[in-house]
């Protein structure tokens, strides 16, 4: 009873920093961007404090007014949202997929064209994802429009700005630490299969790479739209942050941080439900993937 | 440091292949927007790499674009130096302390900003709020630079406090504090010094390769990056756009022979502008390379 009590009780500070996390920002960056000339007039308040609570009362509501171009705001980052959003995630599981195969397959020792085709990898893994998207347009002449374009920009993001090369790496180790672990090494002298000991140790590492590398990839989402031409969350955020869009900026960069903040509280209630013990030890936690 | 790894001398070979350029191109006098001779002209002896479509030396202006982000990104790494290193030591020794539990807090918030976002959005209020922006032009890599390194201190400031806190329990340290050292030179020398250096020099290198891909991007995107004329890796990409097709039409092989494809190769870099596509792309990739090599060795040295 008590552990159950404590393990709601992290849960419970965790959300609240979520929380706190995502209202900070909002306030640096609507401060930020209230300091440009001209930004309170356009925003038709007084106070700063009154336009942030104007906000706020929006998101719930729906309805955080227009851009400076007389777009609904909250309609254009839904429209970029569902643009943007499916490409990161595919990418995630594109990269995890591939990196999860190649360390599974490399563990057991697949020899040379193994070493060889990961080695290609990491050295591709290395180009930036502008770098790839142009090479993509040069080379493949991505068309502006349609599953091809699609496809392209997911396998450019899986790739990009080490990618894939810190999946690997993080991946890997993960796995090396696991397959020396005691239990493991029992279940390979039982005979059992081992995977399935394996399996439900991976899931808390994998997620923890996934939340992590969620920042980088709406860094390269941003790029990417930018240099294929995809109307997404970055490309919008990119043509706002011009005319220092206040309305539009801080609805994207609240989204954009909601979104980070809140793939590392997902992590945190994934190693409630999955981890028995839930570990005080807040460095198993955190520990740094790159 | 000895060289005792491929990482190692990989890395050495491109950081001072990065900076002898940069000191190259401190002599270079060149006019970055006056043409030096006909445009696009094939690599010769005058011009190793050709010139552009404004007549420009290809091999010129890459050796100039070090000055985009050498000594920016030394900046950068000042700045994390000094701020990202006594916060995440001051975490690490001092952990129940209610002002680093502020710092964490604090720290937790940067880091969920993505570094791009976090880059584009203030660097275009800078821009909108600045009443000249081309007297600004060269004060715009140094804001990009600290950025770039305050988006960075969450990262290293949580992996060297992690570090910290498991040398704070160390014998060696109760040991110097029984013999009367103070916190602050344990910490220092003790403990930062002698045991986290590595740490510190791999972090430096991934954020020096970070400016530098956030600054080539930000220049092939245009706005926010080097303003032209001046050249960057990433915006001399970014002008040959237009000759693209051209290079593409010319490489076409007529065949899937090697022969032919070599030639075609050839006749793409002799008659089209192909090396001022494949120059940058070479050059940023080793960059990043050598410096994400040097990282891991660093990372390796004291694993």
């Amino acid at each position: 009873m008590r552990r159950r009590l404590s393990a709601l009780r992290q849960l419970g500070r965790r959300t609240l920093s979520f929380a706190l996390v995502v209202f900070v920002s909002s306030v640096v960056f609507g401060l930020l961007l209230w300091s440009v000339p001209g930004a309170a007039e356009k925003a038709g308040e007084d106070t700063f404090l009154a336009w942030l609570a104007g906000f706020w009362k929006g998101v719930f509501v729906g309805d955080l007014g227009r851009s400076y171009r007389g777009v609904p705001v909250y309609e254009m980052v839904w429209r970029g949202a569902l643009r943007s959003l499916p490409l990161i995630v595919s990418a995630l599981v594109l990269s995890l997929g591939t990196g999860a195969v190649l360390v599974v397959a490399l563990g057991h020792r697949i020899g040379g064209m193994g070493r060889a085709l990961r080695a290609a990898l990491h050295a591709l893994s290395l180009c930036p994802v502008f770098l790839l998207g142009y090479l993509a347009l040069v080379l493949f002449a991505v068309p502006p429009e349609g599953p091809r374009q699609a496809f392209a920009a997911v396998v450019i993001l899986a790739l990009g700005d080490g990618m894939l090369s810190d999946v690997l790496l993080g991946l890997e180790s993960e796995y090396r630490r696991l397959m020396r672990r005691d239990f493991v090494q029992s279940a390979r002298l039982r005979g059992t299969p081992v995977w399935r000991h394996v399996l439900p140790h991976m899931a808390l590492p994998v997620a923890q790479i996934a939340a992590t590398r969620i920042a980088w990839l709406i860094g390269g989402v941003l790029v990417l739209e930018m240099v294929l031409g995809i109307q997404g969350i970055g490309l919008i955020g990119y043509r706002a942050a011009d005319t220092a869009d206040l309305p539009l900026l801080v609805a994207i960069t609240v989204f954009v941080t909601s979104l980070v903040a809140g793939a590392s509280l997902l992590v945190d209630v994934l190693r409630v439900l999955v981890d028995p013990r839930v570990r005080k030890d807040r460095r198993a936690a955190s520990r740094s993937t790159a | 440091m000895r060289l005792r790894s491929w990482e190692a001398v990989l890395g050495a070979i491109v950081v001072s292949m990065l900076m002898g350029l940069r000191l190259i191109a401190a002599f270079l006098v060149v006019d970055p927007a006056a043409p030096t001779d006909a445009p696009l002209l094939g690599p010769s002896r005058a011009h190793p790499f050709g010139t552009d479509q404004l007549g420009r030396d290809v091999f010129l202006r890459m050796v100039e674009s070090t000055e985009a982000f050498v000594i920016p990104g030394l900046f950068a790494v000042a700045v994390v130096l000094v701020i990202g290193v006594p916060l995440g030591a001051a975490i690490g020794f001092w952990p129940r302390s209610r002002l680093t539990g502020a710092a964490r807090v604090g720290l937790t918030i940067v880091g969920a900003w993505p570094r791009l976002v976090l880059v584009v959005v203030v660097i275009a209020i800078f821009m909108v709020s600045v009443s000249d922006p081309a007297a600004w032009a060269d004060a715009r890599l140094y804001v990009l630079a600290l950025l770039v390194a305050i988006s960075f201190v969450p990262q290293l400031a949580q992996e060297l406090s992690e570090r910290v806190l498991i040398f704070q329990r160390e014998q060696f340290v109760e040991a110097a504090r029984a013999h009367g050292l103070s916190d602050s030179r344990i910490l220092f020398v003790h403990i930062l010094w002698a045991n986290c250096r590595e740490l510190v020099l791999r972090q430096c290198c991934l954020l020096f390769a970070s400016f530098l891909l956030v600054e080539t991007s930000l220049s092939y995107l245009g706005d926010y990056g080097v303003p032209p004329p001046r050249p960057s890796w990433g915006n001399i990409l970014s002008d040959v756009r237009s000759q693209v097709i051209h290079v593409r039409s010319l490489a076409r092989p007529d065949s899937w022979m090697p022969g032919d494809v070599i030639e075609g190769l050839g006749r793409a870099i002799t008659e089209g502008a192909a090396l001022a596509l494949i120059a940058p792309t070479v050059a940023i990739v080793v960059s990043i390379g050598g410096l994400l090599a040097l990282a891991r060795h660093f990372a390796e040295a004291r694993a």
